[in-house]
């Protein structure tokens, strides 16, 4: 643990963070860009480095991501990601009133908090649940990766079997390449760059930044309008009072911390949680959604705390908790290093390190968050027409990078389409994200397990195992409870209209 | 979900469901046609992986019979314009990568696109763009290949 501190305290780890820090308060400012998409085109950049100084610089990314996408939500009303959705019920309000000044202050202070006390929640949650991940032999492991899928289906996206559509196709895509066991060539079609398999990062570039960008593209024509910013000297000191109440924030911040735990959920619930939670709880509920800061500070330290929490599956058991982790996920693997008892093992200054990173990063949104407000109003006005060929210039840079491989840029783009196809259908591009990612570990599981299987019986193998029962009791009950809710909504939904129609 | 000023203009509307459960059913069979079969283990997981996707793809052909709910699944037709000129200005800028290498390539690219995803563009300040394109693919050019040592792919100019 105290190694991975000095490691994250390194001058050059720390100047990492702040570089981190600040690319991803810039990339969550931006409306349309998101956290996920900032990290998968940093990963490839990373591999020059030490693993743990990439680890670094990508968790301070994510930190930075949390706060910078609360920029936008307050002055023009567009959450920059899913996370900061509630910020803009209350920030841009404040923002109209001339109070956008107030409500930035108060989402950086938050932020830091928030990533404070889920940092701290990860630092002493992880080491024991990884431990407990010593216990998990090939069949757990299979299993696993099942869940993870499984889960995942469930909770993104508005369809569990498209879900489950996209996990499959990523689980089919990973097996592409020379396979581990016996070595056949599979889905290469000849093309012999295909034999080492799909890179993990060019898919990630793909599948994340390319439908992103489309995306940009479209909503080009869309209208925005910014509000009011006026900067004045000791904003912070006059607030402090009123965002700096305990309870309100350890409310937030245990909502955010116990949410992110919980795979698939992650900042994006726990941002609305913790705001319908602040408005059950607080005396004047009628000013919320008219400009209330209390509002700001719920939504931002929830979403903040549940950032470094949802890496707590990642870490422990390889189940990433959200589509950032499910990156991270990618990075770890393509450095070498597996999640779960072995990494708090074998690397515990790189795993240490990025948990450090990510509690640091919190004080360095609070101080560089300040600075950068100025900056970052006029960032969230880059047209399109310069950040779209921008990023698309720095995604070739990415692929090609990894390999060498002008063929990986042609696959990038591949995937990409691949990835803005599966939008359009409604499958989400982090379950294919994940199944590719998963794949090599759930076939290696699959395979260990059926030699295992040819001596002791199949049953004993996948099944009747303590921790195979529990895996599979948890993915059907996740199965069903998806089934039962989406019927209770479909319901509800039929019964809103007719009541709609009397 | 779409709006009813986009319905209008939507073209063709088609069940999610359908669409996907068709395309994982092919998937499924395209790589049992691939695979010599379950008896080497290397093929056993991508044959289970097809099996699952037949078996989800009948799921959704169900659902899709069930609930017949038709949505704007390729979009607006400016939409699909927008998509298709993007994809295709991408693939373009690849090939000029490749062909005359990554600055020049990169200028092109945010040249064009400058102009084409602008708000106005006034013939006047054509230039400017120009030679502000240049500028900026000059500038990821130095901070990745110079600064950050990041190999960067080369062609016949450079």
């Amino acid at each position: 643990m105290i190694d991975g501190l000095l490691v994250a305290l390194e001058p050059a780890n720390l100047l990492l963070m702040v570089a981190g820090v600040a690319g991803g308060v810039i990339i969550g400012c931006l409306p349309g860009l998101t956290a996920t998409m900032g990290t998968a085109l940093l990963v490839p950049f990373t591999f020059t480095m030490e693993p743990a100084s990439g680890l670094v610089m990508l968790g301070a990314l994510y930190v930075g991501a949390m706060f910078g996408d609360a920029v936008p939500a307050i002055l023009v009303n567009i959450p920059g990601t899913p996370s900061s959705m509630a910020t803009a019920f209350d920030g841009h309000p404040l923002a109209q009133q001339g109070r956008g000044q107030h409500a930035l202050v108060a989402a950086c202070f938050s932020s830091a908090v928030g990533a404070l006390v889920g940092g701290f929640a990860l630092l002493v949650l992880s080491p024991p649940l990884a431990s407990a991940a010593l216990a998990f032999g090939p069949p757990e492991f299979f299993w696993l990766g099942a869940f993870a899928l499984t889960i995942v289906g469930t909770v993104v996206g508005d369809s569990f079997l498209r879900g489950i559509c996209g996990g499959l196709l990523g689980l089919l895509l990973s097996t592409i390449g020379i396979a581990a066991s016996g070595g056949a060539n599979r889905f290469t079609f000849g093309h012999y760059e295909l034999s080492a398999g799909i890179s993990l990062p060019v898919a990630l570039i793909g599948l994340f930044a390319v439908p992103q960008l489309i995306k940009l593209v479209q909503e080009r024509r869309q209208k925005t309008q910014i509000a009011p910013y006026i900067s004045r000297p000791g904003v912070l000191r006059a607030s402090l009072p009123e965002i700096a109440r305990p309870i309100p924030l350890l409310r937030a911040s245990a909502i955010g911390t116990v949410t992110g735990i919980l795979p698939g959920s992650g900042p994006s619930l726990a941002n609305l949680v913790s705001y319908n939670e602040a408005v059950r709880w607080s005396r004047d509920r009628r000013s919320f959604g008219k400009g209330n800061i209390q509002g700001v500070v719920a939504s931002e330290t929830a979403g903040n705390a549940a950032a470094p929490t949802s890496m707590v599956p990642l870490l422990t058991l390889g189940i990433p908790g959200s589509n950032v982790a499910a990156v991270l996920l990618g990075a770890l693997l393509f450095h070498g290093l597996r999640p779960g008892a072995e990494l708090f093992e074998d690397a515990p200054e790189v795993v240490y390190g990025f948990i450090w990173a990510m509690i640091i990063g919190g004080f360095i949104v609070f101080g560089l968050g300040r600075l950068m407000t100025p900056l970052l109003v006029r960032v969230i006005q880059t047209p399109i027409s310069v950040l779209v060929p921008a990023i698309a210039a720095l995604t070739v840079v990415g692929s090609f990078s990894v390999r060498n491989s002008i063929f990986d840029v042609y696959l990038m783009l591949i995937l990409g389409l691949l990835g803005y196809g599966a939008v359009r259908l409604g499958i989400p591009v982090a379950t294919i994200a994940l199944g590719l990612i998963l794949g090599p570990i759930v076939e290696s599981g699959l395979n260990t397990s059926l030699g295992m299987a040819d001596n002791s019986g199949w049953l004993d193998v996948f099944v009747l195992r303590p921790i195979c029962l529990v895996l599979i009791a948890m993915t059907a009950l996740s199965i069903l409870w998806t089934v039962y809710a989406r019927r209770n909504e479909r319901r509800d939904a039929l019964v809103s209209k007719a009541e709609a129609e009397d | 979900m779409m709006d009813a000023r986009d319905a209008s203009d939507a073209s063709g509307l088609l069940n999610r469901d359908l669409v996907t459960g068709l395309a994982a059913i092919a998937l499924g069979t395209l790589t049992y046609f691939t695979s010599p079969g379950w008896d080497e283990r290397a093929w056993f997981f991508p044959n289970t992986i097809a099996t699952g996707l037949i078996v989800v793809g009948a799921l959704l052909l169900g659902s899709a019979a069930m609930r017949r709910r038709r949505e704007a699944v390729l979009g607006t037709r400016m939409e699909i314009l927008d998509a298709g000129w993007f994809a295709g200005s991408l693939l373009v800028y690849l090939y000029l990568v490749e062909a005359i290498g990554y600055l020049y390539a990169t200028w092109v690219f945010v040249f064009v696109e400058s102009l084409v995803l602008g708000k106005r563009t006034r013939w006047r300040t054509v230039p400017i763009v120009f030679v502000l394109a240049g500028l900026g693919a000059g500038f990821i050019t130095y901070l990745f290949g110079e600064a950050f040592n990041v190999p960067l792919p080369e062609g016949a100019l450079l």
